[in-house]
């Protein structure tokens, strides 16, 4: 049995995300509050200033310059940045693999490293592949997802960990999405992660006025 | 000596103004400068924010499902709701790059499950078909 542990409680880092695409180059780095009972921030600094709430069913993106918000309500329940999912919740069932129908339909054991294949659901088996993961030491390192002839679509690389509550958090985390016509790569990396700080208010829950010109996208 | 006393200094005069007025002019220049080039990056972001949401925009294969079993509602359907993009694609991004993308993956995205929903609806009418002619077959077999 893998034994993953998922960081519980709030959790403050500096962010720096990368995003690659077509040889474009886009960055962007901040500080990032996540507290599981009530929202995660995203306080981007550079390139611009913004501020993304993701709370409940719906994001908020505030730019405290231009004095605008944005609001996007879901239809799907929950908001969440995926990215940012992945590194705090390393274990698959909880990334929801389970919910999602997948079941676990081989496990290999090499020394300290484990490797799991994950089989979608029966129903979903002409748009979905295998899912691989790769442990090493009972530590994440990478998800390997295909579609159903066998071509990798996605692969999700985990590093950098660091000690936290009794096992590891990996605080790096490098995406690339493989698609027909283009290939995307992102990397997310924390620095100076705070677990169970105390979060102040105005970090989490920013003051947005009154005056704000909003524009909710709807779906 | 007086003329040119009074010419020297229309000279003189002249010379200031224009040394103290090249800053204050250069200064007009780049704000006017700086006020177009941001409206250019914003028009910029909002166009290049539909192009990254036009081609990052899919639909979900599901409403070939949608067609199969709802048929024309399915259709409607998969060309009316739009399913939502990855919020890591809004993250540093400007207000007019956020509405062009959002924008541009809608339409997209709607476009794209509408066609999945259409070729679902098709097959139900196929097989419909081929049922129908099947019994009507068998039944005018029987009949003789």
């Amino acid at each position: 049995m893998i034994n993953i542990s998922n960081a519980a409680g709030n959790i403050s880092a500096a962010f720096n995300l990368t995003e690659l695409r077509d040889n474009n180059l886009h960055q962007s780095s901040g500080t990032i509050n996540y507290s599981p009972d009530n929202a995660l921030t995203v306080h981007v600094l550079t390139p611009l200033n913004q501020w993304m709430i993701f709370k409940g069913d719906t994001l908020s993106i505030f730019y405290p310059v231009e004095n605008k918000l944005i609001k996007m309500p879901s239809r799907d329940g929950e908001v969440t940045l995926p990215i940012f999912k992945l590194l705090i919740n390393t274990n698959l069932e909880g990334l929801g693999l389970v919910k999602a129908g997948y079941t676990l339909f081989e496990t290999q054991v090499e020394n300290n490293k484990i490797t799991a294949v994950w089989k979608p659901p029966k129903a979903a088996e002409r748009i979905l592949g295998d899912l691989i993961a790769t442990y090493v030491n009972d530590s994440l390192m990478s998800i390997v997802a295909f579609d159903p002839k066998d071509k990798i679509v996605s692969r999700q690389i985990f590093s950098e960990y660091i000690a936290n509550n009794g096992g590891f958090f990996p605080t790096k985390l490098e995406v690339a999405k493989y698609n027909k016509t283009d290939s995307v790569f992102e990397a997310l990396n924390l620095e100076d992660v705070a677990f169970g700080a105390e979060i102040p208010e105005e970090s989490l829950n920013p003051v947005i006025p009154d005056n704000a010109e909003t524009t909710t996208i709807e779906w | 000596m007086r003329k040119f006393g009074l010419l020297y200094k229309t000279i003189a005069v002249l010379t200031a103004f224009i040394f103290f007025s090249m800053p204050l002019l250069a200064q007009q220049i780049e704000v006017q400068g700086t006020q177009q080039e941001q409206k250019t990056s914003t028009a910029g972001d909002y166009m290049q924010g539909k192009i990254d949401g036009e081609r990052d925009g899919r639909g979900n294969f599901a409403w070939f499902f949608g067609g199969l079993c709802l048929g024309l509602l399915g259709v409607v359907l998969a060309f009316v709701i739009a399913p939502q993009p990855s919020t890591e694609n809004l993250v540093g991004r400007s207000p007019e790059y956020i509405m062009g993308y959002t924008e541009g993956y809608k339409s997209r995205a709607k476009q794209q499950q509408g066609y999945y929903a259409l070729g679902g609806m098709a097959m139900a009418v196929v097989v419909s078909i081929i049922v129908w002619a099947a019994i009507w077959a068998e039944e005018d077999t029987y009949h003789y």
